[in-house]
């Protein structure tokens, strides 16, 4: 997935709806995959005391997309190679962050990001609409005006997918899915490890 | 939540607003164009050497006049941001015969297709733009590559629309009589354009 979104970089930059609607949700993907392939680490241990709920992680990982989608940056990676790597690492490495932290977050931190996430991208999607002039030196008003329209509708049916599964979630929880049962059994086993009882 | 939860998540802030600053040059500009105008009004830049010739056909350089010159970049088939810098022009250009400084600041509209915009074509524009030749040039490069550094410091990209027509943004460039890129301003700002040129023109001559 990875070596697709890499190799096709230069046909998919050249236009603005295919670099940030399909490049970017390529790489972070890929970077997700690579996460969860690798499963919980040695490293895990120690950065589950830093990532806290597994805030800091979502945080540092929305900040890299944020980031990217400036028109400033997102033009740097056009025209200079050397900026196009640094996104491409820089936005696999946050999916790969972002699967880990993921796991680590509670229900609530979950809804909050996944909540936030849409109206910050439906948000940007509304300014590329109605921004009078070209934000990007690198793309046409068009491709701004249809970068726009289809990311709010993106954020639009990814937001109602979440908030349903979200919901699905909320009337599941009395009985318990297996695997929220198995993350309790995981843990609890944890913390009998790191204190063993006397 | 813990002293190493607390670095991880204070640290993680640091580390989005570091990011965010980078890509907004300090928080000062979200678009490359701002971000240009801005370098330039700090440092300004002196402009890579280029060959042009003028719509009479002449050899033209940036320097010859020892004005300050404002420049702008187009093309004579453009319908739609060009017209628009034409416009500007014919403003600047009566501003600068009414207020008597042609002798210290000069108009020039260096296109960047020259295979089509020969120095007939040139002229043919200029003439209907009502151009006065004492006060504005209208040049082209002898190839569009030869004007990419240039394109490249002015900040100006041209993007094909594939329908033998071309995107580009488009800015007032103010350039010193040394060849120094002085200012990179919005077309709608000509007070600040000439402004700024007469700032850095010749001292106005005394007459004998």
């Amino acid at each position: 997935m990875l070596l697709c979104a890499t190799l096709a970089s230069s046909v998919l930059e050249r236009s603005m709806p295919w670099h940030m609607l399909v490049q970017f949700p390529l790489l972070f993907c890929s970077g997700m995959l690579f996460s969860r392939g690798i499963g919980r680490d040695a490293g895990a241990d120690v950065a589950d005391h830093y990532d806290a709920y597994g805030i800091p992680g979502l945080l540092l990982a929305s900040g890299v997309v944020a980031s990217w989608m400036v028109p400033r940056a997102l033009d740097a990676a056009v025209e200079q190679s050397g900026w196009d790597a640094l996104k491409v690492i820089s936005l696999v490495a946050a999916g790969a962050l972002a699967e880990r932290s993921w796991r680590r977050a509670p229900a609530v931190v979950r809804a909050f990001v996944a909540g936030n996430a849409v109206w910050m991208n439906a948000t940007i999607g509304l300014l590329l609409i109605d921004a009078p002039d070209r934000l990007c030196a690198s793309y046409t008003a068009n491709e701004q005006t249809i970068t726009g329209y289809t990311l709010v509708v993106i954020t639009g049916i990814l937001g109602t997918a979440a908030a349903a599964a979200g919901l699905r979630g909320l009337a599941d929880r009395p009985e318990g899915g297996a695997s929220s049962a198995r993350d309790r059994c995981h843990s609890f086993a944890d913390r009998c490890r790191r204190h063993p009882p006397v | 939540m813990t002293v190493r939860g607390l670095i991880g998540a204070v640290s993680s802030l640091m580390l989005v607003l570091a990011m965010l600053g980078a890509a907004t040059r300090g928080f000062t500009a979200l678009t490359s164009d701002t971000a240009r105008s801005l370098d330039v009004a700090s440092d300004p830049v002196q402009l890579p050497a280029f060959a042009l010739t003028d719509s009479r056909g002449e050899a033209h350089s940036l320097t010859d006049t020892h004005r300050s010159t404002i420049l702008d970049v187009v093309y004579t088939r453009c319908v739609t941001v060009c017209s628009e810098l034409g416009g500007r022009f014919q403003q600047l250009q009566s501003n600068i015969r009414s207020q008597g400084m042609f002798d210290r600041v000069r108009l020039l509209s260096i296109t960047f297709d020259p295979s089509w915009d020969t120095p007939a074509r040139l002229q043919r524009y200029g003439t209907l733009l009502r151009a006065d030749a004492t006060i504005w040039t209208f040049a082209a490069p002898p190839s569009a590559t030869a004007l990419a550094p240039l394109l490249q410091t002015l900040g100006i990209r041209v993007i094909p629309d594939g329908r033998n027509g071309f995107v580009h943004n488009a800015a007032l460039h103010v350039v010193d009589p040394t060849g120094r890129l002085v200012a990179i301003l919005p077309t709608d700002a000509i007070d600040e354009a000439l402004r700024i040129a007469l700032q850095s023109a010749p001292p106005r001559t005394v007459m004998p």
